[in-house]
């Protein structure tokens, strides 16, 4: 799978998923893949239904996307280990689940299973808070109130003797510490507060000393006061953690539906803002085996990449009735990249989101396999051709534990042409009888036998008569330049019944790709004599 | 210390030459001055493992805070802490110190400040603290985070140096360097430069320093990036034209001198110009 994802170029895509929620990013790494036909169902019916509400609610959209990036992730400790922000963040959960769900209009709740049942538990832990913020409020325990009246009567006292003491340093010894808690003297300078009781004198290095204030009987008094409210403050705070992590923990199974229905309408909202900004539908989905259709169908990766050099993309239109499917056609004539299309929508279908198409019809698959690619490669001591003949050796068996969409992309291009088009033959003509396989071969080789479960299709290639129409001796320069006339003028439409036909557009595309005009018409000779 | 008000409204990190150089005590000297003019903000960087106060040999002290700063704690350091807070937000990432909270401080208390242990994070608290209104945002420590939020335009860059007898020649040498550094021309794409134009990737080390037969221009991410000798950096200077991409404005050099009079220093500094810039010892009398 992984391979036909990488063919597929599906990362690219699926980079653009972006759920807000951390219950969404987990989802998102699961990178789920459907292959029960109920279940994809729920989630095109929720996108569907996520994405008609976000349309007509442009106001509430921001808002919901507002509140579902604001929504923390929630591990719920036990009482006994929860904080303060443990608490934090149960009232940013649910302030933020409730604007969610508010949002929503109720049947569509409903469809979420968003059923809010938490205001009990909201409204107490509201009365710690104010905006974002919470604290360990005094409404929480009337004693908090009177310890901590008495913490701020103790650090008013302290203040106050520390400006005295500060004031009298100054005056008396000319030390001023009002911004600094000691201060650094020279010795010879110090000598004078040799003895001085309110002042507490150390070394600093060989020649400075630091001096400090001395805070005195009646300061420390008061700090130690202070101390004993700070210690009652804390009991009596931990008390009111106690008791609201257990009110939290007792609506533990609340938060967990809470999570999951907010996964859900994370991942509704996001695959549904998806398909409105790259213009998807939904997928039909028919019972396998089924025809597969594709209209006006995107590769998004390519269109991409062309809309940034400036260079017309063509959309795919294909109807594949059968099961196995043969397509030939030119150098750079759109065979890969209507491979791509397919491997393309139907993970994208399977993974629970719309395709960018006017119309996908299609069916479900267990897995994609894709073979190909592999001229460059070797693993494992085996060349490009062992690499393929492997995967394909590990999907055909595949086939024994369900069904399977292959997708061949000029496969055992690299052997001789006599034995591969009998091996392609004997491969595609023995996958006409496996009812589990659906299988699309790119090929160059024309003329492979097949049985009547084939059919075979062809690009309709570089369309000559409009080049030399348009096209008056002026050679292309540049890559860019030449791209651009490949693109201009092939015709990237794929046409049925095309059986045994072998594309003609090699020596055309060598041209304009800068090949000389003698060589070129050298080849056309041999072609000539060939006949 | 009138640099002190001048770092109102500003993103500043306070950088060490070494452990316990002095950076929190500063940063609570600077702090207390600024308190009542703008609303402060308070984290670190990095775990460095400073255990004890560079004066005293005290255990590391805590900032101090009034109600209404904000601060960067690690939910760790708060269960036995004097601060009564609110929590403004639980960051969903972890250091090595714990979950970090935003905490707004409900009254005067002390607070063991912590930091996020990357730059994305820091940003996300930057602009968080910001949000809750913070002016003056005071960064202690690690000085490879300076970049992140220097690309604000906003940055200012403290610099406390610890110099004893022992460090006295390493210790000028590094001053005069980053002094030096912070006076380099910035540079930009497209603007006029002595070719050929080379970049220095990540750390400038004498081992990464251009062959000596090539000429031209340097251009470095930023002086954070150096770690040369003023030696090598003279050397350098004299033959290419060195640039930084970006570089924070730098606000003021604190020096704490142990067993070593000012003139000393200075005369090991041999830079009037820079000893000019110098804040000696700001805890010191008169």
């Amino acid at each position: 799978m992984e391979k036909a994802r990488a063919f597929a170029e599906f990362e690219a895509f699926y980079d653009l998923f972006r759920p807000l929620t951390p219950y969404g990013r987990v989802y998102r790494e699961k990178r789920p893949f459907f292959s029960d036909a109920a279940a994809l169902k729920e989630e095109y019916d929720l996108t569907a239904a996520a994405g008609a509400f976000l349309a007509a609610n442009r106001h509430r959209a921001d808002r919901l996307r507002f509140h579902l990036r604001n929504l923390p992730q929630l591990d719920l400790p036990a009482p006994e280990n929860s904080g303060a922000a443990g608490l934090f963040l149960a009232r940013k959960f649910l302030s933020n689940a409730k604007e969610i769900f508010a949002l929503l209009p109720a049947p569509l709740r409903a469809r979420f299973s968003a059923r809010w049942e938490s205001s009990g538990l909201l409204d107490l832990l509201d009365k710690g808070g104010k905006g974002e913020a919470f604290h360990i409020a005094d409404a929480y325990c009337p004693d908090l109130a009177a310890e901590r009246a008495r913490i701020a009567a103790c650090d008013l006292a302290l203040k106050r003797l520390l400006e005295k003491r500060h004031k009298a340093l100054r005056e008396r010894w000319g030390l001023d510490f009002s911004d600094r808690e000691f201060l650094v003297v020279e010795e010879k300078t110090a000598a004078r507060f040799s003895g001085a009781p309110e002042l507490f004198v150390e070394p600093f290095d060989a020649g400075h000393v630091t001096v400090k204030p001395v805070s005195g009987p009646e300061y420390m008094e008061t700090v130690s006061v202070r101390d004993r409210h700070r210690a009652a403050e804390q009991e009596l705070e931990a008390a009111v953690v106690k008791k609201l992590s257990a009110a939290v923990q007792a609506e533990k199974r609340s938060f967990q539906a809470y999570a999951q229905a907010i996964e859900k309408i994370d991942i509704a909202a996001e695959r549904a803002r998806l398909a409105g900004e790259l213009e998807m539908t939904r997928p039909v989905m028919s019972k396998r085996p089924a025809a597969i259709r594709l209209v006006k169908a995107r590769f998004l990766p390519l269109e991409a990449k062309l809309r940034e050099a400036g260079l017309k993309y063509t959309p795919l239109n294909a109807d594949f009735p059968r099961r196995v499917n043969i397509i030939y056609g030119s150098n750079m004539g759109g065979k890969t990249v209507a491979l791509k299309t397919l491997a393309f929508l139907q993970l994208a279908a399977q993974s629970g989101f719309f395709v960018p198409a006017a119309r996908f019809e299609t069916c479900l698959f267990d897995t994609l396999a894709f073979i190909g690619g592999s001229e460059m490669e070797t693993a494992g001591g085996l060349s490009g051709f062992g690499l393929e003949m492997n995967e394909f050796s590990a999907a055909y068996y595949g086939l024994r534990n369900g069904s399977t969409l292959l997708l061949m992309d000029e496969f055992a291009r690299t052997t001789n042409s006599q034995e591969a088009a009998a091996l392609l033959s004997a491969i595609l003509s023995d996958l006409e009888t496996r009812p589990g396989a659906a299988a699309f071969l790119a090929t160059h080789f024309s003329g492979l036998r097949t049985g009547k479960g084939s059919a075979s299709f062809m690009m309709r290639g570089f369309d000559t008569e409009a080049f030399n129409k348009f096209f008056s001796a002026k050679p292309a320069c540049g890559l860019d330049e030449k791209l651009r006339m490949i693109n201009r003028f092939m015709r990237y439409e794929l046409r049925q019944g095309a059986a045994g036909a072998e594309a003609r557009d090699a020596l055309k595309i060598a041209g304009i790709l800068g090949v000389s005009k003698a060589i070129i018409n050298k080849a056309q000779d041999f072609m000539e004599e060939k006949k | 210390m009138d640099f002190i008000k001048g770092l109102t409204d500003r993103t500043v990190f306070i950088v060490g030459s070494k452990k316990n150089a002095g950076k929190t005590t500063f940063l609570n000297y600077a702090m207390s001055r600024l308190r009542g003019s703008t609303r402060l903000a308070a984290l670190s960087i990095g775990v460095d493992g400073e255990a004890c106060d560079q004066i005293f040999g005290n255990p590391k002290p805590q900032v101090r805070v009034e109600a209404g700063d904000l601060l960067l704690c690690a939910d760790t350091s708060l269960k036995n802490s004097d601060l009564s807070f609110d929590i403004l937000n639980v960051y969903p990432f972890c250091t090595a110190l714990g979950r970090p909270l935003l905490l707004r401080a409900r009254r005067r208390g002390k607070a063991e400040i912590s930091g996020p242990e990357n730059n994305p994070q820091l940003a996300e608290i930057l602009a968080d603290m910001r949000r809750h209104g913070a002016g003056t945002v005071f960064i202690d420590g690690a000085v490879d985070r300076i970049t992140q939020a220097a690309e604000g335009g906003n940055a200012s860059l403290v610099y406390v140096a610890k110099v004893e007898p022992e460090n006295l020649i390493s210790s000028a040498s590094a001053l005069k360097l980053l002094w030096a550094a912070s006076r380099a021309p910035l540079w930009k794409p497209g603007s006029k430069s002595r070719e050929p134009v080379l970049f220095a990737e990540g750390a400038l080390t004498a081992g990464k320093i251009p062959p000596k037969n090539e000429k031209g221009t340097l251009v470095i991410e930023d002086p954070t990036k150096l770690f040369l000798s003023w030696q090598e950096w003279q050397a350098l200077n004299a033959r290419m034209d060195v640039r930084f991409t970006r570089r924070p404005d730098l606000a003021a050099f604190i020096v704490n001198l142990y067993n070593i009079s000012r003139a000393d220093f200075e005369k090991n500094l041999a830079l009037p110009a820079l000893a000019e810039r110098i804040i000696y010892n700001p805890y010191a009398l008169g």
